[in-house]
This record gives C-alpha cells, sequence and structure tokens, in this order.
C-alpha cells in the first residue's frame, strides 16, 4: 500500500505530550485565574457566517481570513474572539446581565505569511467586561490586576503591565490642529533618536507646524520619572482641550485604582509610547513586557490616530 | 550574547462601541487578550520555561499477577481520591515496566504481586529518589504517601 506522508500544515502548531502538558497547564492557569475574578465561560462557534462575520473587517484582516462555501453557504473561521462577542452580545442582549464579563479561550485563524513563531491557528485568551450604554473607568483598572495575577502564577516576577490612554494623544494633536498631520508628525518624533531634536524641529517646521506647537510636542515627548511624575507632568503641559484633559484624569483613575487592586509599583508603569495598532481602542490601552525581552522599538508612536 | 527580544505578551484596552455592526445598543467594553499559542512559543524558545514533566499520573500501578482484581479495584480507589493513576494493562516484564515509568517520570510505582496480595502489603517506589515505603494495600495509605511529597 502506498504510505501518505504524515504532516501538518506550516503555522499550525502541534506539540509533544510534555509540551502539552505545560501548554494545558498554562491555559488552566489563565482560566482558572479569569474564574476567579467572577468571569462568565462563553464558547462561540469556530465557524460563522461570513456576512456576521465580517460585518466590519476590511483591508489586511479580510485578506487573512479563512473564508470558504458549504453547499450555498458562504461561511468563514473566526479570526479573532472579539467580533463573535459582539455579534452574542448583540444577539442576546435580553438574557444578559450588565455589566457583563466573560471569558473565552479558543482557536482562531488568519491566514498570515507564514514563518517562523508565527501562527495561523492559535490560542486567544480574552476577557472583556461590556457595560450597557457606561461603564466606570474604575474597570480598566481591574484588569491589569488579573494579567499581573496569571504571570505571577506563571513564575515570572520581571514584567510590566504598560498602561497608557488614547485620548491624551488624540487630544494633544486636536489641540495643534494637526490633526490631519497626525501621522506625519508622529513619524517625525519617531526618528529623534536618529536624528537629534534640533533635525526634528526642523523637519516640524518644514510641515508648517507653528512654533509654540512644537514646543508643545517637544514638551510632550520629553515627559519622563514615575508613573506619578508623568501624570503630574502631563497636568501642567498647558494642553486646554477636552479630550486630553478627560485622558489624562482617566489614566490617572486606573492608576490610583491599579494600586487599590494590589499590583506592585514594579510590575506597572504609564507609559506614553504605548497604544494597540488596532483603531478601536479609544481609551486605556495596555501592553505587558517581560523586562529583559522588551523589544528595542524602531519608533516611538508607531500607531495610526 | 545577543538576547533575544520579544514584544508584548498580551495587550488590549478600552473601546467605545463594541457591537455597533449589530446593534444601536451602546456598548461600552474593556478587555484583554493573551495570545497563549505565541506566548508559549516565545517562552519555550527562550528557555523561560521548561516542559519537563512527561506524565499527568502521579502514581503507575504494575501488577505482575494473572488475576487483575486487586489491582483494578485499587486504582480505582486512588482515583476516587483524586489521585492521578495509571495501571500497566500490558503483558510485559518487570523491568520493561519500570522503564516506562521511568521514561514518563511517573512519580510513584506501586507494584503488585503474589506476594503483595498475600501480605495484603505494598512498597511504593519513590522513582526519583529510588527510597520504598510499605504501606498497607490501601488507597488511603497510599494517598498518606503520595501526597506528602506533592
Amino acid at each position: 500500500m502506498n504510505k501518505t506522508e504524515p504532516r501538518t500544515l506550516a503555522g499550525f502548531m502541534e506539540l509533544l505530550p510534555n509540551e502539552q502538558i505545560l501548554f494545558e497547564q498554562m491555559k488552566n492557569t489563565i482560566e482558572n485565574t479569569y474564574q476567579r475574578y467572577g468571569f462568565l465561560p462563553l464558547d462561540t462557534p469556530i465557524i460563522e457566517l461570513s456576512e456576521v462575520l465580517l460585518a466590519k473587517a476590511g483591508g489586511e484582516t479580510e485578506k487573512q481570513i479563512y473564508r470558504f462555501n458549504k453547499g450555498e453557504t458562504d461561511i468563514s473561521l473566526r479570526f479573532d474572539l472579539t467580533v463573535p462577542l459582539s455579534k452574542y452580545v448583540a444577539k442576546n442582549y435580553g438574557n444578559l446581565s450588565f455589566p457583563f464579563r466573560r471569558y473565552q479561550i479558543g482557536k482562531v485563524y488568519r491566514g498570515e505569511k507564514t514563518q517562523k513563531g508565527r501562527f495561523r491557528e492559535f490560542y486567544q485568551c480574552d476577557i472583556d467586561i461590556i457595560g450597557d450604554e457606561e461603564l466606570d473607568i474604575i474597570n480598566d483598572a481591574e484588569l491589569p490586576s488579573i494579567i499581573y495575577t496569571i504571570f505571577r502564577e506563571f513564575g515570572f516576577k520581571e514584567f510590566t503591565i504598560c498602561i497608557n490612554n488614547r485620548k491624551i494623544l488624540n487630544g494633544l494633536f486636536e489641540n495643534l490642529g494637526q490633526k490631519e498631520n497626525a501621522t506625519s508628525i508622529l513619524r517625525i518624533i519617531d526618528k529623534i533618536d536618529k536624528i537629534g531634536k534640533e533635525a526634528v524641529i526642523e523637519e516640524l517646521t518644514k510641515l508648517n507646524v507653528k512654533e509654540n506647537e512644537i514646543e508643545k510636542i517637544m514638551n510632550f515627548i520629553a515627559i519622563d520619572g514615575v508613573s506619578d511624575e508623568k501624570i503630574e507632568k502631563l497636568e501642567k503641559l498647558g494642553i486646554e482641550n477636552e479630550v486630553y484633559t478627560k485622558g489624562v484624569e482617566e489614566l490617572k483613575e486606573v492608576v490610583k485604582n491599579i494600586r487599590l487592586f494590589g499590583v506592585p509599583d514594579n510590575n506597572f508603569k504609564v507609559d506614553l509610547t504605548i497604544a494597540r495598532g488596532l483603531d478601536y481602542y479609544t481609551g486605556t490601552v495596555y501592553e505587558t513586557f517581560l523586562n529583559d525581552y522588551r523589544e528595542v522599538r524602531k519608533c516611538m508612536f508607531w500607531w495610526q490616530i | 550574547m545577543i538576547i533575544e527580544r520579544y514584544g508584548s505578551v498580551c495587550s488590549g484596552g478600552r473601546y467605545e462601541n463594541l457591537a455597533e455592526y449589530y446593534t444601536d445598543k451602546k456598548l461600552p467594553g474593556v478587555g484583554i487578550s493573551i495570545g497563549l499559542t505565541r506566548l508559549f512559543y516565545k517562552l519555550n524558545e527562550l528557555n523561560l520555561i521548561k516542559a519537563e514533566q512527561k506524565s499527568v499520573a502521579q502514581v503507575l500501578v504494575i501488577p505482575m499477577l494473572e488475576n487483575l482484581e486487586k489491582p483494578i479495584s485499587l486504582a480505582t480507589n486512588l482515583r476516587k481520591l483524586g489521585i492521578k493513576t495509571e495501571i500497566y494493562l500490558n503483558n510485559k516484564k518487570l523491568k520493561a515496566k519500570f522503564k516506562y515509568a521511568d521514561k514518563l517520570k511517573i512519580p510513584y510505582v506501586v507494584v503488585i504481586g503474589e506476594d503483595e496480595i498475600e501480605n495484603n502489603c505494598v512498597n511504593i517506589k519513590n522513582m526519583e529518589t529510588g527510597e520504598e515505603t510499605k504501606v498497607k494495600m490501601e488507597a488511603e495509605e497510599i494517598m498518606k504517601v503520595v501526597k506528602l511529597v506533592d
């Protein structure tokens, strides 16, 4: 009989038993911790109607979707757990209690270019708190404490949960009347380590940014110190803009409450350079790094406003 | 030495409106996601985690008898007590059965042969230290020894 070579698709992780044991232990740690904080379990189908799953998608995301027809039905594999959550909450709105706190752990699929360390099928372990009409900012402070607990249980001590608020930079550019130029300005700022402060000022001038505005930008990117110092400096920057002020207030509130939730100052900090690439984040943003392994940043502000 | 770099291990944030594509209801939210597959891959690559455990069983029961009644009932009772227990069910020489336990690094081995049945006692072998503890052939007694170290 002809034998087929047993093989697994590139970008799909398959582990030996000892590795799988460890993987399951980590997954259980995450799940147990999510439950310990009172999050409800959710399991949505891996396959959804394309029309539903792709209601919002476009651009890069859409290109990566595993999409096919089964008979007449146009179906797709989920590419994250947030879109299925959106659908679920909208569909079951009347039967859910808000704030709705759910966790979901499951595989998602993205047909990314295959390369080392990139996966086309991977587990996401999500927690979200959904409010009806409104959701207090203190919720933003509880999530980092859950992440803190999980990474401590993994056995890590040296990690930092970085916190920022997107309203701050959005408000700053709104205040400067430079919303349209925001991306170009950020690109110039990013080069500061390479070309120096003077050259940055020169390039910003060429972009028709006014002298006093350049001064504000330079003061903003010079903000340093521990979390509380950064917040104080943000408050004293003299930016009169509603969005900016709200952003700083929210950040202050989150920092205050993170401490109440028991995260030590060693394990979190205000970092004005972090934000997610995804544009749907509108306020608090988080990223967590293992201290000794944090990637050297190619740029300071790398997201699109 | 080049230190391998690794980006964010988990990230998230606040969003204004979760389900605007499905409903008119305004649903603000905040969330965090851990990408476990990539996290596991990177931690493993950086040697920050070690997959040393090769079995989930705490105890391997090795029957050296024709009649499996006692070994099976002992294993069942251990399982009822929450001890993860495996019975070696293939007809091999004792040495091969120990080799199996060794390869999978199962922490404890209990051999049940004619002598054990006769004396109603078993030796619990700690596979790491080689130390043997003699106890009555009862799940509760075995649990005391197994739980001592765990």
